[in-house]
């Protein structure tokens, strides 16, 4: 799954064409090690100097995750625009999770298990850094995407995934369904896209 | 792009911003069953220079304080910062010494200025 699509240029309130891709490779876990890192943990710094809380997982080095790469049953996907990149998702179609939903309990579903923007995307960080954050919408292209695949495979549009909690609203926000939390997962919420919410979701946020 | 489109993008827009970046944690999870719960390791330390050099060449903008339209507004921005940045304040109290040289030289700029502003006034 390749193609064009827009995000938003926060300092001119202008959209930005990005390019959505599913050929993730090593290098670009790196270019999200080597630029990304740096930048969050110096926002994480200041942010900490000021008592604000922080989630405790920010030092993690998600390099770790590279060895999914070549799996057929998961697809990474990652958004670029002006030639650096945004975001990446990683995205299973053939996870243990099944739907818990009542009315779609023990279907298949395209798990998504990481998502993650670019630090100079987000307001909170670019702020304490003395700085505008760059681009906004990048996380709901990916969960889009991760629609769309669920589509393509005949899945009707059915995502789930465990929440973490800042997010929570966010996946509210896109339609998406909380159903309990999972003991099996620190208690993280489980939220569901139904077939229905995932069409709403592709159909609101063009 | 209609007015009520818009207003959903910007709705979810700050949703965006509340999650910090971090959306999903089964990949976290996976790797470290618990990530979420143990102490929290110490933020590693970046170079301010590489950071501010990534920054630069990602066209990030410097943000633009915004200027307060009357004194009313001017105290209550001054108490909102020393609020936020209790540790300037402390600094103030006992002393810069303590202070890097970057952010020292950054504070006496300004203090320059407010001196010559004070003695334009008379």
């Amino acid at each position: 799954m390749k193609g064009k699509l827009n995000i938003r240029h926060l300092a001119t309130e202008s959209d930005a064409e990005a390019e959505l891709f599913d050929d993730v490779a090593q290098a670009d876990f790196i270019e999200s090690q080597s630029l990304w890192r740096p930048v969050l943990w110096a926002a994480c710094r200041i942010l900490h100097l000021k008592g604000k809380p922080l989630p405790l997982y920010k030092h993690w080095d998600w390099t770790q995750k590279a060895p999914a790469l070549g799996r057929l049953d998961v697809t990474f996907f990652g958004l670029r625009c002006r030639g650096h990149l945004q975001g990446l998702m990683k995205a299973d179609t053939g996870s243990l999770n099944r739907c818990r939903l009542d009315g779609q309990k023990g279907k298949e579903l395209v798990y998504v298990d990481y998502v993650e923007t670019a630090p100079w995307n987000i307001k909170d960080y670019m702020e304490a850094l003395g700085r505008q954050a760059l681009f906004s919408r990048v996380g709901a292209r990916l969960m889009q995407a991760a629609v769309t695949l669920s589509l393509e495979n005949e899945l009707k549009g059915r995502v789930g995934l465990h929440s973490l909690p800042d997010a929570e609203d966010f996946y509210r926000g896109i339609g998406m369904t909380p159903t309990e939390r999972d003991p099996n997962k620190e208690n993280l919420l489980w939220f569901e896209f139904t077939p229905e919410a995932a069409e709403d979701f592709m159909r609101k946020y063009q | 792009m209609s007015d009520k489109a818009s207003q959903a993008w910007a709705e979810l827009e700050q949703l965006e911003d509340k999650a910090h970046g971090s959306f999903a944690g089964g990949l976290l999870l996976a790797v470290d069953a618990n990530a979420l719960s143990c102490e929290p390791k110490a933020i590693p330390a970046s170079d301010p220079s590489v950071v501010d050099t990534i920054l630069d060449s990602l066209d990030v903008p410097m943000l633009h304080i915004r200027r307060a339209e009357n004194p009313d507004a001017m105290k209550k921005e001054m108490s909102q910062f020393f609020r936020e940045n209790a540790e300037v304040a402390n600094l103030a109290a006992r002393g810069f010494e303590a202070l890097s040289d970057d952010a020292a030289k950054s504070i006496y700029e300004e203090f320059i200025e407010l001196q010559e502003k004070a003695k334009r006034r008379g």
